[in-house]
């Protein structure tokens, strides 16, 4: 058989409590609903799912950003969830997280050299820090005469390129991007996709991504889940879920995106 | 000929900084027919907003300002209209659907409140009409039970209902024009599909024409009639959508449709080299794509090509002109 995975995910569940007058608990609402599957090394799992369906909270859990309600997370065999202060923070190390909004995500107060500098303070990789700058921002196509800029003085494709550097800098084994692309206009769209595409195959990357755009999901991922009200209602392969969803609900969301026809040139 | 429900012609729209013009629309020229759904497609920054806002008299005198040009609604120039004449037509003969639903709504006031002002303001409907007005309005969008939940107040409704809802108050006065700026672009697809299907409905039943303002080609090739597209203020091609999609010509639009992904494509996508520019370094003379396009030469870097082509098809390139 293969390896084992390197992320495990297990039942997990999230309710939320909606509270009435004077602090009632009115109603529970069940976010996430028994959630599991595996990541393999290598792998692009895309998660897909309409606003609301559960999927950031999804991702929170799994970074532990929140807390679950019940459920398993395990990263290469460590129980995630068991963790707390200084050996949560060590592990954190392993997994980073990119986020949407490119620019919310940024300290706008810091330099591009002291937004790098910090994960390496925080994970005591400073030692070698100045060589893991350098090698980043290669890798994200930034030039290093760009390190006393600030935030507003970068693009939208620049600032999600910093965010991606961010987080590969500490050397995680796992990043999970929360709909990195989606405040991209296509043009920068394209070129932020090929990166992570590039990053994947050239470091082999484990990537957990998020997105509402089925269309994005099927360029980046070789594996695609689909979540609607807080269940994973298809998990498999990109290629067969693509082609032949076993639920109702994937086969809608296929159905409602508007198709652009073919060219004559082509 | 007959006269299209608009016209604009050589429309500029201008910003004014440190005592410099920035044009950030540029001698654009576009007009919509009636029962004609015509896109309006761009990246952001490019200028698609702008232009609507312009015929909505939304740009005011600073800090930005229409720089020259004509927009004519039924022949008559909305910008030597008065105030009050073009107070007369917004809402009620010209209605625009913007982009962010919670935005546009008052989160105070009833939904159904919020759409009766149309008529009660327009047509000095008594409050009983116009209160059924709103109801039949949220009722043609697709809203169940539209008398209890005309009662309610925007956080009661979800995303996709608001949508509709601001939709419905553009309905109510009975527009001739509709501009929709990203109408879909905040909901979920399922939910943009309803959208597309009632902005089509609608000019079906009432013969309207849209304006639809979007950065999808999705959206466009499967709602427009005929499209613009725009970079950096400037309409660079405009052709019927099945024209456009089959045979784009422009260096820019070519390459938008290379970097979009679809779900018949997997791996690597084209991305245009570059970024759009910035309304402070949009060049002053030449194309404004040059500096990211792969045919560009130095003819390019002197004069900014015109649009031309036949009536299908028009695209403002030296090197990619209609029928070469």
């Amino acid at each position: 058989m293969t390896s084992s995975p390197l992320l495990e995910v297990r039942d997990l569940t999230r309710d939320f409590v909606v509270r009435g007058g004077l602090g009632r608990v009115a109603k529970r609402f069940r976010a996430v609903d028994g959630v599991s599957f595996d990541l393999h090394r290598g792998d692009v799992l895309g998660i897909v799912g309409e606003s609301g369906s559960g999927k950031s909270t999804l991702v929170r859990m799994i970074t532990r950003l929140i807390a679950p309600t019940r459920g398993e997370v395990r990263l290469d065999g460590h129980d995630l969830l068991a963790l707390s202060g200084s050996t949560l923070r060590a592990e954190r190390r392993r997994f980073q997280m990119i986020f949407q909004d490119p620019y919310a995500s940024l300290n706008p107060r810091w330099n591009m050299r002291r937004i790098l500098d910090e994960p390496l303070r925080a994970h005591g990789l400073k030692s070698d820090g100045a060589a893991r700058i350098a090698s980043v921002l290669d890798q994200v196509g930034l030039p290093t005469t760009f390190l006393n800029r600030y935030p507003h003085e970068l693009s939208g494709g620049q600032r999600q390129r910093l965010n991606i550097a961010r987080a590969l800098i500490p050397g995680p084994d796992l990043l999970v991007a929360d709909e990195p692309v989606a405040a991209l206009d296509v043009s920068i769209q394209a070129q932020t996709l090929n990166l992570l595409l590039d990053l994947q195959r050239d470091r082999g990357l484990t990537l957990l991504f998020i997105a509402h755009d089925l269309a994005v999901i099927k360029t980046l991922c070789n594996r695609v889940g689909v979540m609607s009200r807080g269940k994973l209602v298809d998990l498999g392969e990109a290629e067969d879920v693509f082609k032949n969803p076993t639920s109702d609900y994937t086969r809608t969301l296929l159905d409602a995106i508007p198709r652009m026809p073919a060219r004559a040139d082509e | 000929m007959t006269q299209p429900l608009l016209d604009i012609r050589n429309l500029s729209v201008g910003f004014v900084r440190d005592g410099m013009t920035h044009l950030a629309v540029q001698a654009v020229s576009l007009s919509v027919g009636r029962g004609e759904i015509v896109g309006l497609v761009g990246e952001s920054g490019c200028g698609k907003s702008l232009t609507a806002k312009a015929v909505m008299g939304l740009i005011g005198r600073k800090p930005g300002q229409v720089a020259g040009g004509d927009i004519r609604f039924e022949g008559r120039n909305l910008l030597e209209a008065t105030d009050r004449e073009i107070q007369a037509l917004r809402g009620h003969r010209i209605a625009m659907i913007f982009q962010d639903p919670m935005t546009s709504l008052n989160p105070v006031f009833t939904i159904g409140n919020q759409i009766a002002e149309v008529p009660r303001i327009h047509e000095g409907a008594p409050a009983n009409e116009a209160w059924a007005t709103a109801v039949s309005a949220l009722e043609q969008v697709g809203i169940a039970e539209a008398s209890t939940r005309a009662r309610q107040v925007p956080f009661e409704f979800s995303g996709g209902m608001r949508q509709r809802a601001v939709i419905a108050m553009g309905l109510a006065g009975h527009p001739d024009l509709l501009l929709a700026d990203e109408p879909t672009t905040a909901l979920d697809v399922t939910v943009q599909a309803q959208i597309l299907d009632l902005l089509k409905q609608l000019r079906d039943r009432t013969g309207c024409g849209i304006l639809l303002i979007t950065h999808d080609l999705g959206v466009v090739a499967e709602t427009c009639d005929r499209v613009a597209v725009m970079y950096a203020g400037r309409i660079v091609e405009e052709a019927s959508v099945k024209e456009l999609f089959a045979r784009p010509r422009h260096p820019y639009t070519d390459g938008l449709f290379r970097a979009v992904p679809t779900l018949e494509r997997t791996g690597r996508l084209e991305p245009i080299p570059g970024q759009p520019p910035d309304l402070d370094s949009i060049p002053a003379q030449g194309c404004p794509f040059r500096d990211r396009c792969p045919l560009a030469e130095s003819q390019c870097a002197d004069t900014m090509p015109p649009l031309v082509g036949c009536n299908n098809h028009r695209v403002a390139c030296w090197k990619r002109e209609v029928g070469s």
